[in-house]
């Protein structure tokens, strides 16, 4: 497959995954809001779980349902966002250095990893991979600094790269901190930043839309803007 | 205030641990938001509204989880 039909593909099944989080998102609160509803109304219920031997009656269940939707679905469906723009941004990358290696061209690798490769595409694969995994763990605007180094692309806009760090920064905490902001977020986030060191990081509803609607232009700016500077199919 | 679609009180719920939020008709939703602004209460609605059938629609809004509940009942409460 040609370059450009590669990044499309991914362009696609990326803005596609998106929005299927979104709605998994959406239709999920809202089976818990008729839940609500209907408990509210007067519908009697009562739910067992074996494996944990919990009991719940509407009234607890419905209570739940409030903590499901505003503490863990809005956290994990958050995290999921990013975590497909990460899958993208990284996709992205390794296909355009797959293609353009020569940026690569001082990187080093260990004599055995040459004599287990395959051809000299898997040789430049294993120096991609490497170079990526090491980019993962600078700061997101280092990632698009090193994606401008490699293209000029144009986009996305230094406004949008500080709402994604600041996207990021918030999924890293929720992950790794158990949810309550640290120095580490507050220097990420920058001037984004939501939360101060030793806040409870939240994730409310509009900012949970407006971080959807911020992933899903980058990426199609950016696979846009991708696909136009590669080299186009060959009939 | 009376719910319009029950025609009974309306309640905070306050079951759960994620802070207590409100079922309101969606035609009341404006006078209640503006009676919690009045009483400096944080609160997020939902972006959607829920009707099931041909029943009026119902808005949901969430009070923070440090919401004094027993205060916004009162708030309502307060209102004929």
């Amino acid at each position: 497959m040609a370059m450009v039909d590669d990044l499309q593909d991914l362009a696609n099944r990326t803005l596609a995954a998106l929005d299927a989080s979104h709605d998994y998102f959406t239709y999920t609160k809202r089976v818990w809001r008729l839940l609500q509803k209907l408990v509210k109304g007067g519908e009697k219920l009562n739910f067992r779980n074996d494996a944990t031997g919990t009991k719940v009656n509407e009234r607890t269940l419905a209570g739940r349902g409030q903590i499901y939707v505003s503490v863990y679905l809005m956290s994990s469906t958050f995290q999921h966002l990013v975590s497909l723009f990460e899958d993208f941004f990284f996709d992205l990358l390794r296909m355009w250095l797959a293609a353009y290696p020569h940026s690569l061209s001082r990187k080093q690798l260990e004599f055995g990893t040459v004599l287990k490769a395959s051809d000299k595409a898997a040789i430049v694969l294993a120096v991609v991979d490497k170079e990526l995994n090491e980019l993962k763990y600078e700061g997101l605007a280092d990632w698009f600094s090193y994606l401008d180094r490699l293209v000029k692309l144009g986009c996305p806009t230094a406004d949008e790269i500080e709402r994604l760090a600041e996207i990021k920064a918030s999924r890293d905490i929720l992950v790794h901190n158990k949810g309550i902001a640290n120095a580490a977020y507050v220097t990420k986030a920058g001037s984004r930043a939501r939360f101060q060191d030793g806040a409870k990081l939240r994730v409310p509803e509009r900012y949970h839309r407006e971080s959807w609607e911020t992933i899903k232009k980058v990426v199609g700016d950016v696979s846009a803007a991708a696909i136009a500077k590669a080299p186009p199919s060959q009939p | 205030m009376i719910d319009v679609i029950t025609h009974k009180p309306i309640e905070v719920s306050t079951d759960g641990g994620a802070g207590p939020y409100l079922i309101v008709p969606f035609e009341q939703l404006h006078k209640i938001t503006a009676l919690l602004d009045s009483d400096r209460v944080s609160y997020s609605v939902d972006e959607e509204v829920l009707s099931v059938g041909d029943e009026p629609e119902v808005a949901f809004i969430n009070l923070d989880e440090e919401t004094d509940a027993m205060r916004v009942q009162r708030l309502l409460d307060s209102v004929p």
